[in-house]
């Protein structure tokens, strides 16, 4: 039997044939129906027009696109040997706003895509959606005191970023935080930062009596804490304060190497397929990215501790997402106070006009790496390649070689098909930008 | 906000920037009673949607007087007298009378994300949470079929009633194949005159739904249009702007909850009472453009005093829009607040002439109010020939200072 369902709305749209034997979900395919032609349009445009093209590609993660941008065109001048140097002041600024769009992001997806669809699962009545409010709207407060506007701001510039906060800004920025901090402390986590921070294992995390081990309990009461495990093969791309770069599979670590991903269009109507979205690989490999990725990368003991016993598994993804939001908080009041507002904003690098290399920018934007590629001529951009982080997650394979999430969704009971595919968070405006 | 709002009320009563002329005690008279007869018709429907504005209020710990100063800062905005500041509180209470179904077409779901995102605690987005969204295709927890079904109750249940707010572009190359939707594989033009054909009105929310957007960049890949460029006969708004000040959507949904009508447009069809002026005309750095003082590189000693963004490529003086007053996020801050000019993120084909830090002598840029009604294009030319004196004043400057002079790009 094959069941036709369009499982995903949030951020455009998906659509998931599944396959269903046995009351088993025997294959999953995943298409994409929409398409803008980004990289098309960015071609033969000035450099900067990126700047403030890329970040509307999608309206949720725009500024993590901002991002990658930026260090694309920074890359090209290092290629070109006329490298950048930015502030501390100015990246700590840029690592700022990106991980305030992670926690919206983080909390959002937990609150109107987990608690809606793990819902129909659960016996007990599960938390407000409207808990996602308030956070998300501080968290885009603050993001906008240095930004601008959330979404879709442009104020990063290759050199630095065009904000030049003072002590005002500052403190606005730490007092808000302070508020976000409540409301996290007071209705997800049920304890304070520092007591949560200090916890290591699912059971103490079970414990608590905030809406993120609400969720996490009435996940092992209805037995769902074991499904959606996937290829347990985890990726990181993105330098950042909090994580470095990592390829990890069966717990073990390596080194990755840029130049070994690849994509792949075979599926795409252009090659006479079904999907506007290109599946993306590393050495041909399908990778899962995003928080339970980074936090594998990181170490961290909490989810290595809940991965420990459930593998890759849907209660893995959600815990790590949530837990990251609260690191995310904790570096972001760091970075916030340790600002040296003395420093430049920018520096002026050399004219754009007179730049001709080939860039790489990339970040870890919510659900995973990001990844801009530029080629300019005299400041103006010849070829442009994006690769989105639901490009890993929601790759579609083959049945012998699937990709994570349909790896996850294979051999789960139809009833969890919803919660399994939404855990992997999809976003496709970007996947087919 | 209600504060900056409440500079609108000033604004718009000094004479030399009205931007519309007062129409009269008798014309306002014969308004707020027809606005009064029109909500108590309203009353008497049943309810849409089961949000009472008291209880979403009361929950986030606002009080009336809360709101009050919202209904009155509203009115401002709205162009209207203070008379009509208890019809407005009361506009926004019938508020969840009025039916919206929300369509999202080609896009980054950035204005429902602006719409969303800033839901909690101010009394604008708590209003838009009571509006009844009685379909919206990126929050609907329903899937495939059950969606489908959804929204072909709610077109008829309220059938003539609904306003339908679209965001988004529609791509019309290829067949439209570049965006299809549902189960039955609707294109999005489909799908768009369908779902409208039944609309009271269509509100474009953002500058794709308006014109086409960031999709429609050259060489336009997918033939993205905007909503204007396909309906024909259907009253329609647009809210343009990348990403639309929810403030805009509220006003444009009170407006129609007030009057039973579509607001005064101009010839892009956007309400006037926000797109009526211009960014540089309330810019807070308008007092270094009169003085001829500019940025001239980022992060230079311009930059770090806030000087104007004109060289830079700022377009605000192009731009019709209420941003520099309203702001974003809650009136946290705006792109010239952080020392980014405007983009022009309002205006048609933003993307391809007035994009980024092009100084707009080389932005091929036609006269900024072309089509737009006379008021408007008479206000503008008055403030162009400042910004001729401003340059002016400036050059000398640059001169005596040695400076290279601003040659475009850098
Ligand atoms: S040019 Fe831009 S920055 Fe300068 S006053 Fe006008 S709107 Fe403001």
């Amino acid at each position: 039997m094959i069941r036709k369902e369009i499982v995903e709305r949030i951020e455009g749209e998906a659509r998931v044939d599944y396959e269903i034997e046995e009351d088993k979900i025997a294959f999953a395919q995943i298409s994409f129906p929409h398409f803008r032609g980004m990289e098309r349009i960015l071609e033969g445009a000035p450099a900067h027009d990126a700047l403030m093209i890329t970040p509307r590609i999608c309206g949720i993660c725009g500024h993590a696109h901002l991002m990658a941008a930026v260090r694309a065109i920074e890359s090209a001048y290092a290629a070109a040997g006329s490298p950048i140097f930015i502030t501390p002041k100015a990246h700590a600024l840029r690592e700022i706003t990106l991980y305030l769009e992670l926690v919206q992001n983080h909390i959002k997806w937990f609150y109107l895509t987990v608690i809606p669809a793990l819902q129909p699962l659960c016996t007990e009545t599960l938390p407000k959606t409207s808990g996602a409010f308030a956070p998300v709207a501080l968290s885009n407060r603050i993001l906008a005191l240095f930004a601008g506007q959330a979404p879709h701001s442009a104020y990063a510039i290759p050199g630095g970023v065009t904000c030049d906060p003072s002590e005002l800004e500052q403190n606005q920025a730490l007092g808000m935080l302070e508020e976000l901090e409540k409301l996290l402390v007071s209705d997800l986590l049920g304890t304070n930062i520092a007591a949560y921070m200090e916890i290591q294992n699912l059971e103490a995390l079970t414990a608590l009596s905030g809406d993120f081990s609400y969720i996490i309990n009435e996940m092992e009461k209805n037995g769902l804490q074991g499904i959606g495990q996937s290829h347990d093969r985890f990726l990181v791309l993105g330098e950042h304060t909090l994580v470095s770069p990592a390829k990890i599979t069966h717990t073990t670590l390596r080194m990755v190497d840029n130049d070994k991903v690849s994509e792949d269009d075979t599926n795409t109507f252009a090659k006479g397929g079904f999907t506007y979205g290109k599946n993306a690989l590393y050495k041909g490999m399908f990778f899962e990215t995003g928080p339970m990725a980074r936090a594998m990368a990181r170490l961290d003991p909490l989810i290595k501790n809940i991965h420990r016993r459930h593998k890759d598994a849907l209660i893995t993804r959600i815990a790590a997402r949530v837990h990251e939001t609260v690191l995310l908080i904790t570096e972001i009041r760091r970075l916030l106070r340790s600002l040296d507002l003395e420093q430049e904003s920018f520096r002026a690098p050399m004219p754009i006009s007179r730049l001709s290399a080939e860039g790489v920018g990339i970040v870890e934007a919510p659900r995973g790496p990001l990844i801009h590629r530029v080629k300019l001529k005299s400041g103006i951009i010849e070829r442009y390649d994006i690769i989105t982080p639901t490009q890993w997650n929601l790759a579609h394979g083959t049945r012998e070689n699937p990709g994570p999430a349909q790896r996850a969704l294979m051999g789960a009971n139809p009833h969890h098909s919803d919660i399994i595919f939404r855990s992997f968070d999809v976003c496709s405006v970007c996947t087919t930008h | 906000m209600n504060e900056r709002r409440e500079v609108l009320s000033t604004m718009f009563s000094t004479k030399d920037s009205q931007v519309m002329t007062n129409k009269g005690q008798d014309y306002y008279d014969a308004l707020w009673q027809k606005c009064r007869a029109r909500l108590d018709e309203l009353k008497k429907l049943p309810i849409a949607s089961s949000n009472s504005i008291d209880e979403v209020l009361s929950s986030e710990g606002y009080t009336r007087r809360d709101f009050m100063k919202w209904a009155s800062a509203t009115t401002a905005m709205l162009m209207l007298p203070a008379s009509f500041t208890p019809l407005v509180a009361e506009a926004a209470e019938v508020m969840n009378r009025v039916p919206v179904i929300w369509l999202e077409l080609q896009d980054c779901a950035g204005n429902s994300e602006a719409l969303l995102r800033s839901d909690g605690p101010t009394i604008d987005e708590l209003i838009l949470d009571v509006i009844s969204l009685e379909f919206h295709e990126t929050i609907m927890a329903a899937a495939g079929h059950q969606a489908e079904k959804q929204l072909e109750e709610a077109m008829e249940h309220f059938h003539g009633k609904y306003l339908c707010f679209v965001e988004g572009a529609i791509p019309r190359a290829m067949n439209g194949q570049y965006g299809t939707i549902g189960p039955k594989g609707e294109t999005f033009e489909e799908h768009l005159v369908r779902v409208s054909a039944g609309a009271a009105a269509v509100v474009a929310v953002g500058s794709c739904a308006t014109y086409g957007g960031i999709p429609a960049a050259a060489p336009n890949p997918t033939g993205a249009v905007g909503v204007m460029d396909i309906l024909n006969g259907k009253p329609i708004i647009n809210i343009p702007a990348c990403p639309a000040n929810p403030a805009n959507m509220v006003g444009v949904v009170i407006h129609y909850v007030l009057s039973g009508q579509v607001p005064e447009l101009d010839s892009l069809l956007r309400p006037k009472f926000a797109f009526g002026y211009r960014i540089h005309d309330n810019c807070e750095r308008r007092a270094h453009f009169d003085a001829g003082e500019f940025v001239e590189e980022w992060g230079d000693e311009g930059a770090k005093n806030n000087f104007c963004l004109y060289k830079m490529g700022c377009k605000g003086p192009m731009t019709f829009n209420n941003c520099s007053i309203v702001r974003y996020n809650e009136g946290v801050n705006w792109p010239i607040g952080v020392g980014r000019g405007c983009i022009g993120c309002s205006e048609p084909d933003f993307w391809d002439k007035y994009a980024y830090e092009r100084p707009m002598a080389d932005a091929k840029i036609k006269a900024p109010t072309g089509g737009v009604e006379k008021t408007v294009d008479e206000f503008g030319l008055g403030v162009l020939t400042a910004t001729a004196v401003g340059i002016g004043i400036h050059a000398v400057a640059s001169a005596v200072a040695g400076k290279k002079s601003d040659n475009g790009e850098a």
